[in-house]
């Protein structure tokens, strides 16, 4: 009697709490969705076009100098859990380590990565794309400018 | 003649006396072999504070304390009189360690040290146990498959994890149970800028939900499957990009399902949900986090005392 007791008392109560579990399950399935198709729309309206000045382009272009290198950086929304770029990046002989962050900050809020170069020595791009991918982000276009002060792109080869 | 023998020996002349004692101490007779083994109190979280490395060669190390205790007595979800005061109080240190071979792939290390002691029923009156020491080690293989976005990032994870019995199953309040346990856990976290109302307000969320698969043990100790599941929701109020430094609030909320042994050696069975204010820093390559849980919901299966308020304070760092 004692043991049919406790076997209904544990059925019900895992009922109970599989049902809690259950909705909030429920609850986070419907705010995934709701962030994920919210943040679809802001993908698209912060693509870059040269045509425009308010672009990400023009954005870049007014923040970066001759001798520092930008990359768009998908994912690249945590300083801390993007220390691992950083790490990748210094060991290159055209960073110019020497001061703050070793001469690499990123900007979270637009995901952009700015990196100091050494005077006269030219980026390899590839190898910066290298680095983040082994960060563990997505590089989507790297930019320099050129000896006539216009911005150039680099697109990686290959995208994962 | 075994403990639980033992005790009701003692107990029999006050049940015989006073027949209106009489549930309540047979509900104590669960209480009596309750063990605090750490598997009950396990967070299937990561170092480092589930966040990174997830660079590739990347490791870190982190270390938390962990301390829970109660003196309130629970007969399934009602709180009840605790004329003998009755207590537990458990600390634990966990030292836990990452590598990270690929952002898809880490293996992980988390060993306990433990300080545990209460005061149970022994005959007409009580007595103080308490033992520490190491605990069990548990190794885990964190898989994960991580999203890039333009203002965001998110992974699902799978943690296949092994809980070795590394800690002592001696005494009368061991450290361990002795088995060898599976623990499998699914996750998805996501940090980014959701709201375009907000653009500059960055958002995080965790879930976990998680299960042990606990094995015999021994002295005939075998411990319920444990169900688990961990949210956490949080914003970035505060952070600088030049210093590399940001301060995380968030919220958390866990549940638990301890369901029953198939022995009667541990009655640790029941289910809870705690919740609780949580405060991450970093600065650089070192993150501090700190929460406080407490039982919004507790059952026990039977007669036990609640776990109580956590405190969980940690400081990791990645490299």
């Amino acid at each position: 009697m004692s043991t049919d007791k406790t076997q209904t008392f544990t059925n019900s109560n895992l009922m109970k709490i599989t049902h809690k579990i259950n909705i909030l399950f429920l609850y986070g399935a419907s705010f995934l969705f709701l962030h994920n198709f919210g943040h679809a729309g802001t993908l698209a309206a912060s693509k870059p076009s040269s045509s425009d000045p308010n672009s990400f382009s023009a954005k870049v272009s007014s923040v970066i100098s001759d001798s520092e290198l930008a990359v768009k950086v998908d994912g690249a929304v945590c300083s801390f859990c993007a220390n691992g770029i950083r790490k990748g990046l210094s060991k290159y002989e055209f960073v110019d380590t020497n001061g703050k962050n070793k001469g690499i900050t990123l900007d979270t809020k637009n995901q952009l990565l700015i990196v100091r170069l050494k005077k006269d020595r030219k980026p390899n791009v590839t190898k910066v794309f290298d680095s983040i991918l082994k960060g563990g982000y997505k590089p989507v276009k790297a930019y320099t400018k050129g000896v006539d002060g216009k911005l150039l792109e680099h697109v990686p080869q290959n995208k994962k | 003649m075994s403990l639980y023998t033992a005790v009701f020996a003692g107990l029999s002349p006050i049940l015989d006396l006073h027949p209106v004692l009489t549930i309540y101490f047979k509900m104590l007779k669960r209480y009596i072999l309750i063990l605090f083994f750490s598997a009950g109190v396990l967070k299937a979280h990561q170092p480092v504070m589930d966040m990174a490395p997830r660079w590739a060669g990347g490791s870190g190390l982190q270390i938390r304390h962990i301390w829970f205790g109660s003196d309130e007595l629970l007969a399934y979800e009602d709180q009840v009189s605790n004329p003998l005061g009755l207590s537990h109080d458990v600390n634990q240190t966990w030292f836990e360690g990452v590598y990270t071979f690929d952002r898809s792939f880490r293996v992980t290390a988390k060993l306990p040290y433990l300080k545990q002691s209460r005061l149970r029923p022994s005959g007409a009156g009580t007595v103080f146990e308490q033992n520490s020491g190491w605990g069990d080690l548990i190794v885990g293989m964190p898989l994960k498959r991580y999203t890039n976005a333009s203002r965001a990032t998110w992974n699902l994870g799978f943690t296949p994890s092994l809980r070795l019995p590394t800690g002592s199953s001696a005494g009368d309040l061991p450290l361990s149970d002795g088995s060898l346990d599976l623990g499998l856990s699914f996750s998805y976290s996501y940090e980014g800028y959701p709201w375009e109302s907000h653009p500059d307000r960055l958002f995080y969320q965790l879930y976990d939900a998680f299960v042990w698969i606990n094995g015999e043990g021994e002295r005939g100790m075998r411990e319920g499957n444990v169900f688990g599941l961990d949210i956490n929701w949080g914003i970035k109020p505060i952070f600088d990009d030049e210093a590399v430094t940001g301060t995380y609030l968030m919220w958390d909320l866990s549940a638990r399902h301890a369901r029953s042994s198939d022995t009667l050696t541990t009655p640790l069975s029941g289910s809870r949900v705690h919740t609780g204010p949580v405060f991450v820093q970093y600065w650089g390559s070192t993150m501090f986090r700190v929460e406080w849980k407490f039982p919004v919901w507790e059952r026990a299966d039977g007669m036990a005392l609640s776990r109580g308020d956590e405190f969980n304070i940690g400081i990791g760092r990645a490299f």
